[in-house]
């Protein structure tokens, strides 16, 4: 072959390969990027946090109105018994909050999402990185041919054919395989550790989150998960100071559901918890139930209004929009 | 613009294209320009507030190099040569330690002194190290006889701006090498003087590129990935983990800048231009000398010449001890411009004592059976690599403790803790990985066998192919050595 055509012919291999790849995955599109997704059931396959993540660009504004953030703690909270909201749950585990806080910009960039429950847990804090990719909207990419898609497909596969359960339901809420026994290496360094460290740029994230979604005129509702009497007796003042720092952020139209409150010490109670932090799916079923008659409640007293745009919070726009930009020049 | 970005995958292909038009339709300035111009605008896409260290540095060497060789006094000649070497030595220890000195200095005074951070300039390291080789090159005065003149390894001329700014800010090393010296590459900007075709250059470039590519983004980050976990918080791990943390540092390190540096090689190629190899399978070594042939030759080549031969002339009779010591302080300079930190002069002094102690090894002519050699060899580049990747000295100390078989042998729980978060594909080149560093040949020479068909252009693009698959999966991870 002359050389010339040896340049021709790799070069043109390359080009139609890559387009093959890209426009067969595009076709696919098994996160809803390239398409209307509305009343669809897109399944989180491979890498949650990519899935979750790119779903959340389109899909979920598509199909809910409402998003819950958290970690692992919360990821297996069936999300849809909360009945007056169709709340889409984003909890990443190992999540921290600047991952979640990406999932929501996501979200946000179209109209649809108008409540968000956020978790308020030292989990969420005590770190600010992004544990396997970057998630920014470069992501989008990646659906048109990446590592982490082959693994979604793989991971497809073994569902559809039955060769393993499916873990994660269409409103992203997952099922663990196996309950954890034990607290994994991070969760017991974090509890074991004096006091709850904050970390100052996931501190900043919190914030800038929270300024952003009043800036969206979305609702927020602040959620202090139940943790096992047993742990609280070691740590329960940290944990105070912890949740003290964290109120701060609350304005006066926000809820806040605190069950680390006394009146429900029965869903501190250690049998609910698997490790002490997560709940096992009955107990999670049973908080999910109180999140959801106080959402009715708050509802019937009118203070929610899913159909007429919320009042802007006490943080004004421009204050918000400088903590955004503060926020993206310590990322830089 | 990293060399495998989207952005450089577009850039390079069109800037050869148009070179190789401009070469053949136009007078060799305009091609040249075209050269230089990308070069900058290369540069600028990757450090655009460094551009004007850049351009000072250029206009500067090429000044004092015009000014030298116009002297006719040898004082007034070596006067400027030394004054143009300290310039650089500044500008370098400037930018790489000034930052450690000012830090230092704020530490003892307390917390009330703070002072800015210069910020590290985007391939200071090894442009620097391009002009000082300029210098030296320029300094010796050339030989009136014809037949001297063709073995003189100086410069016999001083070079035009146009041709010196060429030279420093060609895209395919003025990030991270290879270092090339002025004689090599400016004769081939004015005229093609491969002994291979253009267009089977090109092919060989394009060859040696993908295979680059792949090299830093399937098998470079795979390895980064275990590495990173490893080395981010070195704790209790058992012998084997400590061993598979820093066989993949090494490993990371090895398939990142000898990919880095296929690509550089590569790309030239596809411009007709021949810059120096920079690795020739180092991993299969069967001595520390030989290891430092082959490992990053351009810049071993720079400290045998420039510092290593100074060094030992300075200290009059060359005696085995001489040597040693020339050695040893050599490569603790050398680990020392890899960065400002004790780790680095660590790595570059614990080489140094390996390289004495095998001078002193071949001068009483012993002898070891080749694959013992390779197996020590091995053993001590794995065991002096925390030096290199952990982030201080105790971390380095504990990691290569942790390597002397101790009571905990087998134990896995770090691996379990550290790498369920990696995406499991990104893990399957692992084994592969191996292989091909310990047994195969080198790139450059698949490079160089390569005959043009369908077979060999199928294997290249789906080496390109691939290994975009990987580069759209996560952000890019930068180069090592932009780092140094």
């Amino acid at each position: 072959m002359r050389p010339r055509y040896w340049l021709l012919s790799t070069i043109s291999i390359i080009l139609i390969a890559s387009a093959a790849i890209a426009g067969l995955n595009a076709a696919i599109d098994i996160y809803g990027l390239y398409r209307p997704t509305r009343g669809l059931c897109l399944g989180v396959y491979g890498d949650p946090r990519v899935a979750k993540y790119l779903l959340s660009m389109r899909h979920v504004p598509e199909n809910f109105n409402a998003i819950l953030t958290g970690a692992s703690i919360s990821a297996n909270w069936d999300v849809k018994r909360i009945e007056k909201l169709r709340v889409y749950n984003g909890s990443i585990t190992g999540g921290t909050i600047v991952e979640e806080k990406a999932v929501i910009d996501a979200a946000l960039e179209r109209p649809g999402i108008s409540v968000a429950f956020l978790l308020v847990h030292p989990a969420l804090t005590w770190s600010h990185e992004f544990r396997t990719v970057e998630m920014t909207p470069g992501l989008k990419r990646s659906a048109l041919g990446s590592l982490s898609l082959w693994d979604a497909y793989k991971d497809m596969a073994r569902i559809r054919l039955g060769l393993r359960p499916a873990t994660f339901d269409c409103s992203g809420t997952e099922t663990f395989l196996s309950m954890p026994s034990a607290m994994n290496i991070n969760m017991r360094q974090m509890w074991n550790a004096p006091e709850f460290t904050v970390d100052p740029i996931a501190l900043r994230a919190w914030r800038t989150l929270i300024a952003g979604l009043r800036r969206r005129r979305v609702q927020l509702i602040f959620i202090v998960p139940p943790t096992s009497e047993s742990l609280l007796r070691t740590k329960g003042v940290p944990l105070q100071i912890f949740m003290e720092r964290m109120r701060s952020a609350i304005g006066p139209s926000d809820l806040w559901i605190d069950f680390l409150r006394p009146e429900y010490k029965e869903y501190r109670e250690s049998r609910n918890f698997s490790d002490g932090v997560h709940l096992f799916p009955a107990s999670a079923n049973r908080v999910v139930e109180q999140i959801n008659a106080q959402v009715d409640q708050w509802i019937a007293d009118g203070r929610l209004d899913l159909l007429e745009p919320r009042k802007l919070a006490s943080i004004p726009v421009h204050a918000a929009a400088e903590l955004e930009k503060r926020d993206l020049s310590d990322r830089k | 613009m990293l060399f495998h970005s989207f952005a450089y995958l577009i850039f390079l292909p069109i800037v050869a294209a148009i070179y190789a038009i401009l070469r053949l339709k136009t007078p060799r300035p305009w091609s040249q320009a075209w050269l230089l111009a990308a070069s900058l605008f290369f540069y600028t896409r990757a450090a655009s507030a460094n551009l004007p260290l850049l351009l000072a540095s250029i206009l500067f060497n090429w000044a004092v190099a015009r000014r030298m060789m116009a002297q006719t006094d040898d004082g007034r000649r070596k006067l400027y040569l030394w004054a143009g070497l300290t310039v650089n030595i500044i500008v370098l220890f400037l930018f790489k330690y000034v930052n450690l000195f000012l830090e230092t200095v704020a530490w003892l005074h307390g917390p009330r002194l703070s002072f800015p951070h210069l910020g590290f300039p985007l391939g200071v390291s090894f442009f620097s190290l391009t002009q000082i080789m300029y210098l030296v090159d320029a300094w010796p005065r050339a030989p009136s006889s014809p037949a001297a003149r063709k073995i003189f390894r100086g410069l016999t001329e001083a070079n035009s701006l146009f041709d010196h700014a060429t030279f420093v800010a060609f895209f395919p090393y003025v990030v991270a090498g290879p270092l090339s010296r002025v004689r090599q590459v400016v004769p081939q900007l004015h005229e093609y003087t491969m002994k291979e075709p253009r267009q089977v250059m090109a092919c060989r470039g394009l060859f040696l590129f993908s295979m680059g590519l792949a090299k830093k983004v399937v098998l470079g980050d795979s390895y980064a990935t275990i590495a990173d976990a490893g080395f981010l918080s070195v704790s209790s791990y058992s012998t084997v983990e400590a061993w598979i943390f820093c066989l993949a540092a090494l490993l990371h390190l090895y398939f990142d800048f000898s990919g880095y540096s296929d690509m550089a090689l590569g790309a030239a190629w596809m411009l007709g231009i021949d810059i120096p190899q920079n690795f020739n399978a180092p991993l299969q070594s069967r001595s520390i000398s030989e290891f430092w042939q082959r490992w990053h030759i351009s810049l071993s080549n720079f400290i045998t010449e420039y510092l290593y031969t100074p060094l030992l002339r300075s200290m009059g009779r060359t005696t085995l001890a001489a040597s040693a010591a020339a050695t040893i302080l050599a490569m603790g300079i050398a680990g020392l411009w890899h960065g400002p930190a004790w780790t680095f002069l660590a790595w570059g002094l614990s080489h140094g004592i390996a390289l004495a102690g095998h001078q002193i090894f071949r001068q009483r002519k012993l002898h070891m059976p080749g694959w013992l050699g390779w197996i020590l060899t091995f053993l001590f580049l794995t065991s002096t690599i925390p030096f290199l990747r952990a982030s201080n000295l105790p971390d380095a100390v504990l990691m290569i403790s942790r390597l002397i078989p101790g009571r905990d042998l087998l134990g896995h729980a770090a691996l379990e803790g550290l790498l369920p978060f990696s995406p499991t594909v990104l893990l399957h080149p692992v084994g592969f990985g191996v292989v091909l560093a310990f047994f195969f040949r080198t790139s450059m020479r698949y490079a160089t066998d390569l005959r043009p068909s369908l077979r060999t252009a199928f294997a290249s693009a789906s080496l390109v192919v691939y290994s975009l698959l990987f580069i759209n999966s996560a952000p890019a991870r930068q180069f090592v050595y932009f780092r140094f």
